[in-house]
C-alpha cells in the first residue's frame, strides 16, 4: 500500500516536470534546479559575473529607452489657454445672442406697429416723405417720420456684430436723414423706424 | 487606468510568455523610436506586469505621445519629492501641460533645471515663458470653478491621483487671485484625495 503511494507520487512528479520524465538519471536533480531557476541554466557563471551582466543589460535597456524618448521629446502642440475663459466667453456670447434676438423681436414689433420697414440695402439718408411714421430703408438707417424709439435697439444689435450702425434723425414733419454706416457693418432687421 | 484594447494586448502578450521585462522594455523603446506609440505602450505595460516597476513612467511617455494626457498623469503617479530622470520629468510636464494643468507643468519644468541637456532645457524654458505669459493676468473665477469642477468629477469617478492634481491646480490659481476665490475649498479637497491615492498605491 505504502509503496503504491510512493510510486504514484513519483509518477505525478514526473508528469508535472516533463524534462525530468525524459531523464531519470542522477542528473535529474540538477535539471530540476534549472527548471526552478532559469539563471541556474548557466551553471558556470559565478554570481559576481552574473550581476555584472545584469547591470550591463539594464544599462543597455536604459540607454535605448533614453535615446527613444529623447528623439521624440517635442514641445506641446497646443498653446496654453485657461479653460474657464472659454466658458466665460461662451456664456457672454450666448448672452449677446439672447439680447440680439430680443432686440430683433422688439424692432419687428415696432416696425409692424408704426409702418413698413425694409431691412435690406442701405440707401443713404433720403428725405422722408412726410408721413407720420414713414418708411425707411435698410441698414444705414435712412428714414423719415417721427418714430425714433427703435433706433437704440438697432444700434444694440449692430454693436454685437462688431460695428456701429448709424442712427437716423427724424423730425416731426416727417423729414429725416440717415445715419452713417461704418464699413463691414451688419444690417439691422427692420432698421430704425423714424 | 488601462483601456480595453491595451489591456487585451497586454494579456495576450503575457500569455504568449517568453520574453522577460528587459526584453519588453527594449521592444517598447524600439516601438517608441519608430513612433508606434500604441505598441510601445503595450510593451511597457507588459514589462511592468513582469516585474519592472520602472516601466510605468515610460508607459506615461507613450500615453503623452498618444494624446492621452490625463491617463499619462496617472501612469506617472504622484510627483516624487526629489525628481528623477530629467527626460521623464519633461514628459510628465508635457502631460500636465496637455491636460491644462499649467502650474503643475511649470513646477516640474522649474525642477528640471540643469539636470537635462541643452535641448530639453531650451524647450522647458520656452514652455515656461508661454505659461508665464498666459498667467500674467489674474485668473478668472470661471477658471477656478472649472478646475474645481473637474476635480470633483474625477474624484467621484475614483481617479484620485488626477483629481488631486486638478484640485492642486485650482488652489494654486485661487491663490493668485486677490480675493482668494474658493481657495479654502480647493485646499481642503486635496488632502483626502492624496491620502486615498497613496493608500491605493500601497500593496
Amino acid at each position: 500500500m505504502k509503496s503504491t503511494m510512493i510510486g504514484m507520487t513519483a509518477a505525478a512528479l514526473l508528469a508535472a516536470a516533463p524534462v525530468l520524465a525524459q531523464d531519470v538519471t542522477p542528473q535529474g536533480d540538477r535539471k530540476q534546479d534549472r527548471v526552478r531557476d532559469p539563471d541556474a541554466a548557466r551553471p558556470h557563471v559565478p554570481q559576481q559575473d552574473r550581476t555584472r551582466e545584469q547591470d550591463a543589460t539594464r544599462a543597455h535597456v536604459h540607454e535605448a529607452l533614453h535615446d527613444a524618448l529623447m528623439e521624440h521629446a517635442g514641445m506641446p502642440e497646443t498653446r496654453p489657454a485657461m479653460p474657464g475663459r472659454d466658458v466665460a466667453r461662451a456664456a457672454s456670447e450666448h448672452g449677446a445672442l439672447v439680447r440680439e434676438a430680443a432686440a430683433t423681436r422688439a424692432a419687428h414689433r415696432h416696425a409692424a406697429q408704426h409702418g413698413a420697414a425694409s431691412g435690406t440695402t442701405g440707401t443713404p439718408g433720403a428725405a422722408g416723405p412726410g408721413a407720420r411714421h414713414g418708411t425707411m430703408s435698410g441698414g444705414d438707417g435712412a428714414g423719415a417720420g417721427d418714430c425714433g424709439e427703435a433706433a437704440g435697439m438697432t444700434r444694440t444689435m449692430e454693436m454685437h456684430r462688431g460695428t456701429m450702425g448709424g442712427d437716423g434723425t427724424g423730425t416731426g414733419d416727417g423729414s429725416g436723414t440717415g445715419g452713417e454706416m461704418t464699413p463691414g457693418g451688419g444690417m439691422g432687421p427692420g432698421g430704425s423706424t423714424r | 487606468m488601462l483601456d480595453l484594447g491595451t489591456a487585451l494586448l497586454v494579456g495576450l502578450t503575457l500569455a504568449a510568455g517568453g520574453a522577460g521585462p528587459e526584453a519588453q522594455l527594449l521592444a517598447g523603446a524600439e516601438h517608441f523610436r519608430a513612433e508606434r506609440y500604441a505598441d510601445a505602450l503595450v510593451a511597457f505595460r507588459v514589462a511592468e506586469r513582469l516585474g519592472a516597476p520602472d516601466a510605468r513612467p515610460y508607459a506615461g511617455a507613450a500615453l503623452v505621445k498618444l494624446g492621452r494626457a490625463e491617463e499619462a498623469i496617472e501612469a506617472f503617479g504622484e510627483e516624487p519629492a526629489g525628481g528623477r530622470d530629467a527626460l521623464l520629468d519633461y514628459y510628465r510636464a508635457v502631460a500636465c501641460h496637455d491636460a491644462r494643468l499649467y502650474l503643475c507643468a511649470d513646477r516640474i519644468l522649474a525642477g528640471i533645471g540643469d539636470r537635462s541637456g541643452p535641448r530639453i532645457a531650451e524647450q522647458a524654458g520656452r514652455m515656461r515663458a508661454r505659461i508665464a505669459a498666459m498667467l500674467a493676468n489674474e485668473p478668472e473665477t470661471a477658471t477656478v470653478d472649472w478646475y474645481l469642477g473637474r476635480c470633483a468629477a474625477l474624484g467621484k469617478a475614483g481617479r484620485r491621483v488626477l483629481a488631486a492634481a486638478f484640485c492642486r491646480e485650482s488652489a494654486a490659481l485661487a491663490a493668485r487671485r486677490g480675493d482668494r476665490y474658493r481657495l479654502e475649498e480647493a485646499t481642503a479637497a486635496i488632502a483626502p484625495l492624496e491620502n486615498a491615492a497613496a493608500a491605493r498605491e500601497v500593496p
